[in-house]
């Protein structure tokens, strides 16, 4: 009887110990995890904005002196269905107010049953820190 | 002593427990980084260079050099088929349900029709010996087919020459419907059907074989004025550059003389503001570009064939205006395609695509003719 007792007892403590140990460690990663540069957050944003069709959110998103070429890439879409497959954006270089952003995966632009895709491996974002708003002012 | 024995037992077991958790949860963390895409960016790596866009080319004014009437003249006699006829291509079967393309005979043979299919909405062409009459953009509707050529074309062209243009070459901006195979195509391939045409036309045929079953940047499906000038629209096909435009890669590539302008169907907001792009770029490059008006009205108001007009007046080049080419047609030579229902009636019928071709074919000729 007083063997089951203290076994009991003995469990329950290190199932606490585990949880608060587990939490710990997850709350740590978590913190210190190296997060998604605003650059590059910056970059997907606006290719999203891009196939979505939202030319509001896509100019919102640009430099005033780049927006011309980015409406003409809008455009360019504007009868064809487009979505994005696999994109993830990351800085590959930075100064502090600009970065240089490259992208990973493709737009699929659909017209009836034809696919186009066009690869963004290819392309660099120049984003620049307006205020406290990262644009995308050049490709 | 069994009491601790039971205690350290479970113990053990517990440590163990405990590990393959954190292990777990370790596990976990990871992974969430990793999808996080995150890269460790480096305060003071430096930039690479990124281009500036290509500026702006100027517009090229009309100096007003007269026409080459005499040869204009003869060539606009020798595409006019004696009895007035417009061959189109015969079809298998009539079109029985809407939305469905009949298909071509596998060995087109050439059937007049009446002359009131080609009648344009005005009354024929008048080639002065200076400029042609000035025709109001905003009356479209009444201009001919067949375009007349401002003297501005014969100076484009001859300026084309003298930067290394090539007299033998044309190209088309268009989408799906400017396809070789659906477009002009058949006269680069059917050898039959270009010995049939009249000796105007089949004299156009010689001249640009090589241009009119050749696939290029500049067409393609969905292509709207924009896509052209967007230069990741050709893929990197054609052995097209990066940051090359469509445009300009077939520029460099075939060196055209003239260009077809067969663009609309497919438009954004900014239409007027690409054509005038393009109009640019090709007329800087001593290019003849020829507008060209279109069958559909998808935009409801019919503004982009004024918009054609208007550049057509404002740039002082020739417009082939293929809407009134259909006028007689049922349902204007279109119908809606299976599977693309979502684009509308935007779809040439058999017999839309056959006056397409013709008088496209038409129109290369006689501005080819006024401005050699």
């Amino acid at each position: 009887m007083l063997k089951a007792q203290v076994s009991q007892a003995g469990w329950g403590e290190f199932a606490i110990l585990c949880i608060a140990t587990s939490l710990l460690l997850a709350g740590l990663l978590y913190a210190c995890r190296p997060s998604t540069h605003p650059a590059a957050a910056a970059v997907e944003a606006y290719l999203r904005a891009l196939v979505n069709k939202d030319e509001t959110r896509m100019t919102s998103l640009t430099c005033k002196a780049f927006e011309a070429e980015a409406l003409l890439e809008y455009d360019a879409f504007s009868l064809v269905a487009t979505r994005l497959e696999g994109l993830r954006c990351q800085v590959q270089g930075s100064s502090g107010s600009a970065a240089n952003v490259t992208c990973q995966g493709k737009i699929v632009a659909t017209y009836g049953a034809e696919n186009q895709q066009f690869d963004l491996s290819g392309r660099i974002y120049r984003v620049e820190k307006e205020g406290s708003d990262w644009l995308v002012c050049g490709q | 002593m069994a009491g601790m024995r039971a205690i350290n037992r479970p113990g053990r077991r517990g440590w163990l427990t405990c590990l393959a958790l954190a292990c777990l949860s370790i596990f976990l963390s990871a992974c969430r980084v990793v999808s996080a895409g995150a890269v460790q960016v480096a305060s003071n790596a430096t930039l690479p260079a990124i281009g500036n866009p290509p500026s702006q080319d100027s517009l090229l004014k009309p100096t007003g050099i007269p026409t080459n009437t005499a040869a204009y003249d003869a060539v606009r006699r020798e595409i006019t088929p004696s009895s007035a006829a417009f061959p189109t291509l015969v079809m298998e079967s009539a079109p029985a349900v809407r939305g469905q393309r009949p298909r071509l005979s596998p060995s087109p043979t050439l059937t007049p029709t009446s002359a009131s299919t080609l009648k344009p909405a005005s009354p024929s062409p008048v080639f002065p010996a200076a400029e042609p009459a000035r025709l109001s953009p905003e009356d479209w509707k009444l201009w001919p087919v067949i375009p007349q050529v401002p003297s501005n074309a014969r100076r484009l062209y001859q300026q084309g020459l003298a930067l290394g243009n090539d007299p033998h070459a044309f190209s088309v901006l268009g989408d799906c419907q400017s396809l070789p195979d659906i477009f002009m195509g058949i006269y680069g391939t059917d050898a039959s059907l270009a010995a049939g045409l009249p000796l105007g036309l089949q004299a156009v045929v010689a001249n640009f074989t090589g241009s009119f079953n050749r696939d290029s940047p500049t067409v393609k499906s969905g292509a709207t004025a924009g896509a052209i000038l967007w230069d990741a629209w050709h893929e990197n096909k054609y052995t097209c550059q990066t940051g090359e435009t469509p445009l300009d890669c077939e520029l460099r590539l075939h060196k055209p003389s003239i260009v077809i302008i067969n663009l609309g169907t497919h438009y954004e907001t900014r239409n007027i503001l690409y054509l005038r792009k393009i109009l640019d770029r090709l007329t800087a490059q001593g290019v003849v570009p020829i507008l060209a008006t279109k069958a559909d009205n998808r935009e409801l108001d019919e503004r982009l064939n004024l918009e054609m007009a208007l550049l057509a007046d404002e740039y002082q080049v020739p417009l082939w205006n293929f809407w009134a080419a259909v006028t007689d047609l049922p349902d204007h030579g279109l119908f809606v395609k299976k599977g693309y229902e979502i684009q509308g009636e935007i779809y040439l019928s058999e017999e839309g695509l056959a006056r397409h071709r013709y008088t496209a074919l038409q129109a290369l000729a006689v501005v080819w003719a006024a401005v050699r």
